[in-house]
Order: structure tokens, then C-alpha cells, then sequence
């Protein structure tokens, strides 16, 4: 063997080795063991979810951020006499609205559109701006629009516009929350992920075999009240359909405790 | 020339390789990120689910902004959640080697206190290195620096920052790359503060009031913790089920071994754990934090809103204690706070209570006047208590409302007094 081959071969051997501690130096630093421990602790339940036979693609293992908030109450009932063409009553906290001639729905893809326009009239609803259309919080005979809350929508009948759809396709009428202005009670703090969300239900039996998780909706509700001011928190909208039958359920979790919340 | 390295480019090739290869072998051995990889503290808990995780129960409890000008002002309530946004910052950022650039000099020191457009983070009492870098996202190492007191983010600097231990008045500068302070700064916009100022009285750093606090008013709805559910998760790993309970008086004892045992005061809601071990159990400074946390958060005991609150180095306690914001919340009967032992004869000891502050309400603002520290002070020196104050601190009382589940937490100054936090006011009266 010639001295120039054994210089080749060491050439290689060092080539190699610097690869590796190059390699070890750039990517060495992402192997972390606890969080790869949580990561394989999801995939586990993943799978135990799919041998149960629900369907759940998750979207996202990101924390969000939150804050716990106050909402002052509002008073719709002084303020109704300034809608036109309608009958108004109070039920509870909500204004009870019934149009004089119902609204018939034209197409079902453009009810979103034409109850928009509706509700963008001061004279049909009062501050129709506050609330935009929710798709996820809809069904076929009702459609929901919600108060923004922190840029996110609020789930739950005190600060949502709700239209009845009958069985003629009309809208009679609407039932109105409004929440009023909000302070912060804490600052900003991080929520937990969907996903861990939707597997604390699961580990919980929230979640029946044979289901579909549906839309996932990040969202305030509130929690409780005190001194005439609601508390609303952060909260995971988890929408679970039966496959088989026309079973839907909205389940909330508290997205600071991870928990449910039982109404 | 070109000739002969034409001919020998090989040999010119595997020297370079070579010298590549022992520069390589040097970084690694080198890099801070070995020392991560050893894992000093032993628990890395990165998607922990508990509401509190080990990342931020060890966070520092008070910011200071000290202005250009050199006044400074305690800052809370940013909507943003500053202290928040710092840990989310820091963490980006590459903090690599740190020089001492200062020890024994209380002027010195108190110049780093009180450095000029500077954000000053304190911890309530001193923390082992590994806390810092666990919370921090960092890689010091602990040949260097062992104990952290105070964190000293200069605004315009993007170079460095500083820790600063009050153990000999040491002051490091870490070198910083990546340090991107345009959300910090974002983050300290809004909410409220009050002036603030840094001294050294008896050879400690100590802030003071000059003139005096306005504070508002908070509320929260407790928790009440099922007994039957601690006791379980304290003793269920060896017999299930086999949980013998006695009440004598207003004490219950839970208990599955002569070496575990669980005492429950109905009268008070407080139980107190003690696991004898069996077995010397050593922990290093820098490891205890870690693993006395890690305990802490396999039992069923509430972490919402906990922070660490001291450490005492001789029964080795830590105590952790609830905050609002960024005040410490005492409690006559010990609720709000938890304290966890490893004795070094391998006993295990946590003090706690079955309350924990959980959700927050709103108050009708109602804001409490406290004088400046300087009256306080007088006062204290009047009663003649003065000699015996080792601290003082802006902290709310836990006031319970038995009728509804609800707590009223009120401002007041707490001084440390013969080893206890007390409410000044106890004292001056």
C-alpha cells in the first residue's frame, strides 16, 4: 500500500468525523427529552382514541394567549325603542325580537349574506357591528352571530344574536345578549393547546366511541358573575358528532385550567 | 510553487482536515450545550399540563424600570403580561458566557441596582443557577455562577445583561446575541406603577418607598380540596386503597405505614405530611429547586397561582406562596403558601392548606394608601421593633368571606420580623 492511499483513507475517515461533530454541533441542541416524552404521550392517546373509532384531526399543539376578563351588563331594553317594524320583549338578560313580516331565506349557501345585512341595520338590531356570523356555532335551524371578544368570538347566548330558521326556511325573529364593556381582570397568560383540550375530554369519557371531533373553536364564555359583571375566560369550543346518528354536542373546556366547564 | 501543490494537494487537504477536525472536537467539548444535555437539575418539563410549571413558578416577582434619569418605578398590571413577554423574549435569546466584573463593592453593586435605562428583575430570594437557565431557556454554566438574585435587562444595550448575586455583591455580564428587546419594551406600556428606590442598609439591598403606594383592591374565588383525594395521592403508590385514618380532637391522621402519615385540622383546613424516608437523601443547591418541585407537582396540591417565595438553606424548605400580580398574599392562617422539606435525614414535609386562590373577580375599584417606608420605619423604630426588621415588602392580606367562597385581598407593607413575614401594622400599634 502506498503512502498516497493512506492519505486518502485518512482523508475520508476525517471527513466523515467532521460531518458528524459538525452535524452533533447544529442539531444536537433540539433533542430534548421531556418534551419528546409529552409528544409520544399524545401520539399514545391519539391512537387509543383511533382504536376507539372516533375521528380527531388535531390542528394545533400551540398554547394561546388569554385573559380572564370582566363584562359590565348592558341594557338592550332601553334602547329597543329605536327598532322599526318589530314586537320586543325581555326574557331574562335577552331581547326577544319578532319581525312583523318574517325574513324569507332564499338560498341556504347565502343565509350567512342575507342575515348580515339584517343585522347591519340599526333599525333590526341594536349594535349589529359588535357581532359577526360563526359558522361552527351554527346548525340548520339556527344561525348564530357573535360578539368579538379579545378579537375572538364569544360562546355563549349572553353576547350572541341567535335566528331562529323555521321550517319554511323564514326567520320570525331573534334572541340578543349583549355583553357590555370589558377591563381586564388579570394580564395576558398562556392557555393550554387545542389538542390537549380534546384529550382531556377524551381521558375524561366526554368524547363516546364511534364519534367525529368536528370544528374546534378557540372562543371566551363566561364563567361565573359577581357584583352585576360577568367573568369570562378563554375557552376550547369542541364540537363532537355521533357517526352514525344526528348526535352534536358543543363541550367547553377552560382553556387556563384545561378542565370542563358543566353548564 | 503551483507545481508542488499541485502534487500534494492531498496532504494539504488532510492537514486542513485535521486541524478542522481538533477545532470541532474543542467547540463540542467546549459548547454550553453539553452541560444541558447532562441535565444538572434533572427535569425539563416542557408541555407540562399542571397550570403552573416549573418554568414559571421560579420566574423573578418584581419588575423595576429604572428611567434614564435614574428614578425607578415598580411596574404591574401590563395587560400584556411583561413578565411574561420577558421569559418569552429571553428565551430566544443566546446568552453565552458570563465574567464577574464586580464582587465585594456595595456601591458598585448598587449602581448595577439602579443602572440607567434598565428593566431590574428580582427574585423574592436567591435561586441556584440551574433556575435561572431552566426558566430562561439558557446554558450558563455553574463553575462560574451559583446563585442569582436580581436580573438587569439594560434598554439600550443589545449586547449584554447582567445577574447580579447579593452574596458578596457579585455582578456578572453575560454576553448576549439575538437580544430583541422590541417586545419587552411594547409590553411595558399600560398598566400601573409607583416610585420605588434602591439601597444598602445593613449590608443588603433594599428597596424603599419614598413615597408612599396606592394599590387597588383584589378578589378571588377558592378552591377547596377534597382531603380524601390528597391523602390518596400522597400514599397511593406501594398499598392501594389500605389508607388508615384516626381523628382525634380537631386532627385527623391519615396514614398507610408507621413511615407515612397525613394530619388534617378541620378547624383550620391545614395538613401537614411527613414521609420518612428511610434513607439519606442528598440533594446539591443547585438540584433541590428542581426536584422539590417535581414532587410538589406529582401530588394533587393546587399550583394555581404559586410562585416561589424563599428558600432556607439549613432545614432545606422551600416556600412557595400565592401572588397577585406582583405582590406576595399572606394569610394569618397559613393559606396561600406551601412548604415543602427534605430534611437531610431523609424525612419529607409539606405544610400546606386545603385553599387555593383560583379564579379572579371584579371589584368595585376601592385603591389603599400606604404611607411612604420612611414613616413606616419611624413607626417601627418608635415601638421599638426596629432593630429586629429584616426586610420589608408591599404584600395583600388574604381575607376570607365564609359566605360566598370568596377571598378580598388588601395592600399592606410586610416586614420580616424574627424569621416571619407580619403585617406592620401588627407591630406599630
Amino acid at each position: 500500500m502506498n503512502f498516497r492511499r493512506i492519505e486518502v483513507i485518512f482523508l475520508v475517515a476525517f471527513a466523515i468525523l467532521n460531518a458528524a461533530l459538525l452535524g452533533s454541533l447544529l442539531w444536537g441542541t433540539h433533542f430534548q427529552g421531556a418534551s419528546t416524552q409529552a409528544q409520544n404521550q399524545r401520539a399514545l392517546t391519539l391512537k387509543e382514541m383511533r382504536n376507539d373509532m372516533i375521528s380527531y384531526r388535531p390542528q394545533s399543539h400551540q398554547p394561546r394567549n388569554g385573559y380572564y376578563l370582566a363584562a359590565k351588563n348592558s341594557s338592550l331594553e332601553s334602547r329597543a325603542s329605536s327598532l322599526h317594524g318589530v314586537s320586543t320583549r325581555m326574557e331574562d338578560d335577552l331581547l326577544v325580537v319578532n319581525f312583523e313580516h318574517p325574513i324569507e331565506l332564499k338560498d341556504e349557501s347565502e343565509i350567512a349574506q342575507q342575515l348580515q345585512k339584517v343585522v347591519n341595520n340599526r333599525h333590526q338590531v341594536i349594535d349589529g357591528k359588535k357581532y359577526s356570523y360563526n359558522q361552527a356555532l351554527s346548525t340548520k335551524h339556527q344561525a348564530v352571530f357573535a360578539q368579538q371578544v379579545k378579537g375572538q368570538p364569544f360562546a355563549g347566548k349572553e353576547g350572541q344574536i341567535r335566528f331562529i330558521i323555521n321550517d319554511k326556511n323564514e326567520v320570525t325573529g331573534y334572541k340578543q345578549g349583549e355583553l357590555g364593556s370589558l377591563t381586564i381582570l388579570r394580564p395576558r397568560d398562556k392557555t393550554v393547546s387545542e389538542t390537549s383540550a380534546v384529550l382531556w375530554l377524551y381521558k375524561h369519557n366526554q368524547i363516546p366511541n364511534n364519534s367525529r371531533v368536528g370544528s374546534v373553536l378557540f372562543g371566551y364564555s363566561k364563567l361565573t358573575s359577581r357584583h352585576g359583571q360577568r367573568v369570562l375566560i378563554p375557552t376550547w369550543l369542541v364540537n363532537v358528532k355521533s357517526k352514525n346518528g344526528n348526535n352534536n354536542a358543543q363541550l367547553k373546556v377552560n382553556a387556563f385550567s384545561g378542565t370542563q366547564i358543566k353548564e | 510553487m503551483l507545481n508542488r501543490l499541485r502534487n500534494n494537494w492531498i496532504g494539504i487537504l488532510l492537514t486542513i482536515m485535521v486541524v478542522l477536525s481538533m477545532a470541532l472536537s474543542a467547540i463540542v467539548w467546549i459548547s454550553p450545550y453539553h452541560f444541558e444535555h447532562r441535565g444538572e437539575d434533572g427535569s425539563r418539563n416542557e408541555q407540562q399540563t399542571t397550570s403552573q410549571s416549573m418554568q414559571d413558578i421560579y420566574l423573578p416577582s418584581t419588575i423595576i424600570h429604572t428611567k434614564g434619569d435614574g428614578s425607578q418605578q415598580f411596574l404591574y398590571d401590563q395587560p400584556r403580561n411583561l413578565m411574561l413577554t420577558i421569559k418569552e423574549s429571553l428565551r430566544n435569546w443566546q446568552l453565552r458566557s458570563g465574567r464577574r466584573i464586580s464582587s465585594n463593592s456595595s456601591g458598585n453593586y448598587l449602581s448595577y441596582l439602579r443602572h440607567d435605562n434598565s428593566l431590574l428583575l428580582s427574585y423574592p430570594a436567591t435561586v441556584p443557577l440551574t433556575i435561572f437557565n431552566d426558566s430562561f431557556n439558557a446554558s450558563l454554566s455553574t463553575d462560574r455562577i451559583s446563585r442569582v438574585n436580581h436580573i438587569v435587562l439594560p434598554l439600550n444595550d443589545s449586547h449584554h445583561i447582567y445577574l447580579l448575586s447579593d452574596d458578596h455583591f457579585q455582578v456578572y455580564r453575560i454576553n448576549v446575541r439575538n437580544m430583541q428587546i422590541a417586545a419587552i419594551k411594547k409590553a411595558m406600556k399600560g398598566g400601573h406603577h409607583f416610585s420605588v428606590d434602591h439601597k444598602i442598609v445593613n449590608n443588603r439591598p433594599f428597596v424603599t418607598y419614598p413615597n408612599g403606594v396606592k394599590l387597588p383592591e383584589f378578589a378571588y374565588r377558592i378552591t377547596t380540596a377534597n382531603v380524601d383525594n390528597i391523602s390518596q395521592s400522597l400514599m397511593n403508590n406501594s398499598r392501594k386503597g389500605n389508607i388508615n385514618s384516626q381523628t382525634e380532637g380537631d386532627v385527623t391522621t391519615y396514614s398507610d405505614s408507621p413511615s407515612r402519615h397525613l394530619n388534617y385540622n378541620h378547624k383550620r383546613g391545614t395538613l401537614d405530611y411527613e414521609h420518612y424516608m428511610g434513607q439519606d437523601q442528598h440533594y446539591s443547591y443547585q438540584s433541590i429547586f428542581g426536584h422539590l418541585y417535581e414532587r410538589l407537582s406529582k401530588s394533587t396540591i393546587s399550583l394555581d397561582s404559586l410562585r416561589y417565595d424563599a428558600y432556607n438553606s439549613g432545614s432545606k424548605t422551600i416556600t412557595y406562596r400565592s401572588y397577585v400580580e406582583n405582590f406576595p398574599v399572606f394569610n394569618d392562617d397559613g393559606y396561600g403558601e406551601v412548604r415543602v422539606q427534605l430534611s437531610t435525614e431523609g424525612v419529607e414535609r409539606y405544610h400546606f392548606s386545603r385553599y387555593s386562590l383560583q379564579v379572579p373577580l371584579p371589584v368595585d375599584k376601592h385603591w389603599t394608601r400606604l404611607p411612604s417606608s420612611a414613616v413606616v420605619f419611624n413607626e417601627l423604630h418608635n415601638s421599638n421593633h426596629m432593630k429586629d426588621i429584616t426586610g420589608l415588602r408591599v404584600g395583600y392580606r388574604w381575607q376570607s368571606n365564609q359566605s360566598d367562597k370568596t377571598v378580598t385581598l388588601t395592600p399592606t407593607y410586610y416586614v420580616h420580623y424574627r424569621g416571619n413575614w407580619v403585617d406592620y401594622q401588627t407591630l406599630t400599634k
